[in-house]
């Protein structure tokens, strides 16, 4: 479904524009046929505890700020509190916004998300353009592919 | 019986979810992603996280789905009203057959997905030494493809099922 896998493409070039720009190489992003993706790095993650929160929080936004017409961060959390995407990767990535929304860590990481997102929009979407036009499933670039469309 | 404070609670709740997340990364083998003892409370929250979309495969539809469904759900016990006080006149209205009726709201969705460019670049050297000098020539190319953007279209319903009481007792729905 294409709403899925817009949804999903910009969850994943959100992670991997965030890893890129602290200088950490994404060596692939994928979207599958159900709805999830996975973005791979290599080497560390950054060194700051909240640009690895941003890094973290980037892929719920992004799906929020392109593909979020009907929804807010606070249904995100409320899933998690009800109990319901609870199933591995899902629950574990909900997990950690609805700790950040209780305050763990501030306000403050998802007003920085948001301005990060914002200045990142074209290369966020560029990269999930990309994604988009892969034949078949999973839609997935290596790390060749992502420096061929990222370096102009 | 001891009673734990809210604040108890809430640390007793993170080490909980903490632990899950701890026994996730026992599966993988990335290294720089290992927690340490002497990581802060968050540092293993947000490595546990970020391990997550590292993972080659993740299962179960996208948080989108799941919250979307919960959304619908919220509205299961509400009267008609609430629901056309925060979204407006469905679409349509139409008999369920049973004495209640079925609200409908639909919406047309567009994605723009931009235009880019994709640079690949390849070339050759050969090097030489003679007579204690260096030699080379090479050559490189460089070719760019632009790819033309392209548009998304999709349809959006939200249906609910109201009884003859006007209370909301079923829903369904399509597209993120």
């Amino acid at each position: 479904m294409i709403d899925q896998d817009l949804a999903t493409a910009h969850h994943e070039a959100g992670h991997a524009i965030a890893l890129r720009h602290f200088g950490i190489q994404v060596s692939k992003v994928s979207v599958n046929n159900d709805g999830t993706g996975s973005t791979e790095l290599e080497g560390s993650l950054p060194a700051r505890e909240e640009d690895t929160v941003l890094v973290g929080l980037i892929g719920i936004q992004s799906e929020l700020r392109f593909l979020g017409a009907d929804m807010t961060f606070s249904d995100f959390v409320s899933t998690y509190e009800s109990g319901k995407g609870d199933r591995d990767t899902i629950e574990s990535e909900t997990r950690t916004i609805w700790l950040a929304h209780r305050g763990i860590w501030h306000q403050v990481q998802y007003d920085n998300t948001e301005t990060f997102i914002e200045k990142k929009k074209s290369e966020i979407e560029k990269l999930a353009s990309a994604i988009l036009r892969k034949k078949g499933y999973p839609k997935a670039l290596d790390q060749k592919e992502i420096e061929s469309v990222m370096k102009i | 019986m001891p009673v734990s404070s809210d604040k108890d609670a809430h640390r007793n709740h993170i080490n909980r979810l903490v632990g899950i997340t701890l026994t996730g990364l026992l599966l993988t083998s990335c290294a720089s992603l290992h927690i340490r003892d002497n990581d802060s409370t968050t540092t293993k929250i947000a490595k546990g996280f970020i391990r997550i979309p590292v993972a080659a495969a993740t299962l179960g539809m996208s948080e989108g789905w799941h919250t979307r469904e919960r959304m619908m759900e919220s509205w299961l016990g509400h009267h008609e009203s609430d629901l056309m006080l925060a979204w407006g006149s469905p679409a349509q209205v139409v008999p369920d057959g049973s004495g209640g009726k079925i609200l409908m709201y639909a919406e047309n969705r567009m994605y723009a997905a931009p235009g880019y460019a994709v640079s690949d670049t390849s070339g050759y050297i050969h090097g030489s030494v003679a007579g204690g000098s260096l030699y080379g020539v090479g050559e490189a190319e460089t070719v760019t493809t632009y790819v033309p953007p392209q548009t998304y279209q999709w349809q959006v319903s939200r249906n609910f099922q109201v009884n003859s009481s006007g209370v909301i007792t079923n829903y369904s729905w399509q597209g993120l």
